[in-house]
């Protein structure tokens, strides 16, 4: 599916990865009506979202180049995501589940719901716990939910300890086995995952959802 | 673990850098601000309080029922007779629209709002900056650098105290167990005045900001 990209495939991936949004919307629907299967479709969304992902890091793209091609990527989705369901008798399998939440005495959400939507349209079925979240309310929801990948969210000092509180909270109810945490936020790095006892880290949303992809590889949900 | 060093704190601003080239970003920022004026997202509130510095050469301000210790201060503390707390919000409506945007999946228009309101927090903080040097002008006085609770010269710890002192509750800001406040676009400050004092001529909290002549909040 990925090897043979022919010439109006490639001017969809450019589209997308350039940020030219009406033009990439209408090449979708044109490759749709001239019977391109959707799924090579999505496949060269997702083609042009790791370009995009890879000028992120660069420092070439910010927030708002990653946000609108994530918002190409879910439109783009909303059309063809009924055409393969309706060809496959049901809906399309996730990558897995991700439970996230900004935790106990910290209210910086902007982070979190960027993650949360980038890992939705990547194909993630998330649950989303909001702000203030204390480590009881955690727990409740990883034994309800069943999560594959815990994401702790804090921009304070502060919330560090609340961090680990809550991966503390979870390992003493014995729910830490088959869950891996991925903890974010403006200052977080390698020193307070560490403190934490998270499994992982992640600078930002393009390293979030490259670390739930690689931890979920293997172990999809239904 | 250490805070990001001052130096570096710019990286985290979204001012400092263009929120996009593409027209789709154009479209936002512009109906970001159709939806600031239609839906009346802004309400602007400030308070601040002058304090007498007691005790000799020191940076401990005696404010009465408190002791504030503020260590920017030190340097230029011989010539600091007075200090200011401050504290300014836009109000709670914004980050209410932003959060209904991002549960709608509409993060491009989220951020370009949030952006705006980040924009009028600075400016209102500019403002409430100037009204406060015009006012020790007025009586002979000049003002120092502004420290913001946070920003590693003054402990976040201190937050409540520089809210009390401000006046928050007279402008509906609060503050939480963790030092945040709420609503979350409000600023506080504090700022050091005297006769003899070198004033920073950069209004507002950017002052040490390397993008601040690209700003668009200047």
């Amino acid at each position: 599916m990925g090897a043979q990209v022919n010439q109006n495939e490639q001017a969809l991936i450019e589209a997308v990865a350039d940020m030219r949004e009406q033009e990439a919307l209408a090449l979708a629907r044109e490759l749709l009506d001239g019977g391109t299967d959707p799924l090579v479709v999505l496949e060269r969304c997702r083609q042009a979202m790791d370009i995009v992902g890879k000028r992120f890091e660069s420092g070439e793209y910010f927030l708002p180049e990653l946000m609108l091609a994530g918002e190409m990527l879910e439109e783009i989705g909303s059309i063809v995501k009924p055409l393969i369901e309706e060809r496959e008798e049901g809906p399309q399998q996730t990558l897995g589940r991700v439970l996230i939440g900004t935790v106990q005495g910290d209210l910086h959400d902007i982070g979190k719901n960027i993650v949360t939507f980038m890992l939705d349209i990547n194909g993630f079925e998330v649950r989303d716990l909001g702000v203030d979240v204390p480590p009881d309310v955690f727990v409740a929801e990883v034994q309800e939910f069943q999560p594959q990948v815990l994401g702790l969210s804090g921009f304070l000092t502060l919330a560090f300890d609340s961090m680990k509180q809550t991966v503390e909270a979870i390992e003493q109810q014995g729910l830490r086995t088959d869950l891996k945490v991925l903890i974010g936020g403006g200052q977080v790095d390698q020193t307070v995952c560490n403190y934490t006892g998270a499994d992982g880290w992640g600078a930002n949303a393009v390293e979030a959802v490259s670390m739930c992809q690689e931890w979920t590889q293997g172990a999809v949900a239904s | 673990v250490n805070a990001t060093p001052l130096k570096d704190r710019w990286k985290t601003c979204v001012l400092a850098r263009p929120f996009g080239h593409a027209p789709a970003f154009r479209a936002a920022e512009l109906e970001a601000r159709a939806i600031r004026d239609r839906e009346q997202l802004v309400t602007p509130r400030w308070s601040f309080r002058t304090f007498p510095q007691r005790g000799g050469r020191t940076a401990a301000y005696d404010t009465g029922d408190t002791t504030i210790f503020v260590p920017l201060f030190a340097g230029v503390d011989d010539g600091v007779t007075e200090l200011v707390a401050a504290v300014c919000t836009i109000g709670d409506a914004m980050e209410q629209r932003i959060a209904s945007l991002f549960e709608t999946h509409e993060p491009t228009l989220a951020l370009a709002l949030d952006r705006l309101g980040t924009e009028e927090l600075y400016r209102l903080s500019g403002r409430v900056l100037r009204m406060i040097h015009d006012t020790a002008h007025d009586r002979g006085l000049r003002a120092g650098p502004q420290v913001n609770p946070g920003d590693g010269t003054l402990s976040l710890e201190r937050q409540d105290t520089v809210v009390a002192l401000a006046g928050g509750a007279r402008c509906g800001v609060s503050i939480t167990s963790s030092g945040m406040l709420r609503p979350e676009k409000s600023l506080s400050f504090l700022v050091p005045l005297g006769p003899e004092l070198e004033e920073d001529q950069v209004f507002g909290r950017c002052q040490y900001c390397p993008a601040r002549e690209q700003c668009p909040v200047r």
